[in-house]
């Protein structure tokens, strides 16, 4: 005879901590972020305007005070310009030569969420 | 009115001194906070040493201050009970205080100065009230943001808007003690020497503002003489 008490106990006692493991996976899998530069491609020749795409995964950005993410850029090692709205990036006009942009995620208390990521471009 | 030749002493040296490196971090920690916020032009950020440094600037200096308060507090905990004690004795009838304080100003001949035994008085104790409870909780909020780095989006959103909007209140207070501090008010003529200078005020100034403490000050030194 099946003991369906028992089994519901069995059941709860097993079934509990493998969906709170499962629920703990998929948070910790949705707050990574994660970020790239789509282009210019690293080691483009470009000409001016210069326009900085950046793909995200996990991260919107917007203000912090929404407790949204953003995005400090700087080029050639300047100081950092801090992006609050998504979507494409108008750089300033850049001089004829190489350039290095570096790009870098930051969250809601301005702490960098990852390892800043850089390309070189050349303007023609 | 208020550049009589008679003084009297009003606050000591290192009142000063610290109100003086308060007001210096303080102007850092609102100009920084500023430009993290985007609200000063990108330029003006960029020639400050750009969006990164501020932020390490303001994150530095706003723990330092934190740390220091807190430290300053735990010292001189006894006048630090005192002050408090001070600011939240509030009497109903001190609410008419700044009314009648205008009413002297306008026509000193027909008003008296209004009355009130405090060292400071009723309008200075609600406002630095009001900026020590603001600044705590911008302290504790910006605190907050350092040390909780993986926390939920929701609470580091709140731990923000808690930081940004409560400072907003805090510049706004700040607003009032600058214009009664800086003597630009005809009531306060005289005043900022007390702070950024040798510490005196007028007497006519603080017979006007702190009558009660004026003649505490006098019994006291007929009691020193004596």
């Amino acid at each position: 005879m099946v003991d369906i008490p028992r089994l519901r106990r069995v059941g709860l006692r097993s079934g509990i901590p493998v969906l709170l493991a499962l629920a703990a996976s998929l948070a910790l899998a949705q707050a990574l972020p994660g970020f790239s530069i789509v282009a210019p491609a690293d080691g483009a020749t470009v000409q001016n305007p210069v326009v900085l795409e950046v793909a995200l995964q996990n991260s919107v950005i917007g203000r912090p005070i929404d407790g949204l993410d953003h995005l400090h850029i700087s080029i050639d090692g300047g100081p950092e310009v801090a992006i609050y709205l998504g979507g494409p990036i108008s750089l300033p006009p850049l001089s004829r030569g190489s350039h290095r942009i570096e790009v870098e995620l930051a969250g809601p208390s301005h702490r960098a969420l990852l390892p800043r990521k850089h390309i070189s471009i050349t303007v023609e | 009115m208020g550049g009589g030749a008679e003084r009297i002493h009003r606050h000591g040296r290192w009142p000063r001194w610290l109100h003086g490196a308060n007001a210096l971090a303080m102007l850092l920690l609102i100009g920084s906070g500023l430009a993290i916020g985007g609200r000063l032009p990108a330029s003006w950020t960029a020639l400050l040493g750009g969006h990164e440094r501020l932020n390490a600037l303001h994150q530095g200096l706003g723990l330092a201050l934190v740390l220091a308060v807190a430290l300053l507090m735990l010292v001189v905990r006894g006048d630090s009970c005192r002050l408090l004690r001070e600011l939240l004795h509030l009497h109903w009838r001190e609410l008419r205080w700044p009314l009648e304080l205008l009413r002297h100003a306008v026509r000193p001949g027909h008003h008296a100065p209004p009355a009130h035994d405090g060292r400071l008085d009723p309008l200075q104790r609600l406002v630095m009230l009001l900026l020590l409870l603001s600044a705590a909780i911008v302290g504790v909020a910006g605190v907050g943001l350092l040390l909780a780095v993986d926390a939920p989006r929701g609470l580091l959103a709140l731990l923000v808007r808690t930081h940004v909007y409560v400072s907003w209140l805090m510049l706004g207070v700040l607003a009032l003690h600058v214009l009664a501090g800086s003597g630009i008010l005809s009531t306060h003529r005289g005043i900022a020497r007390s702070m950024f200078g040798d510490g005196t005020v007028p007497v006519a100034l603080a017979e006007r503002l702190w009558p009660g403490w004026v003649e505490a000050q006098r019994r006291q030194r007929r009691v020193d003489r004596s």
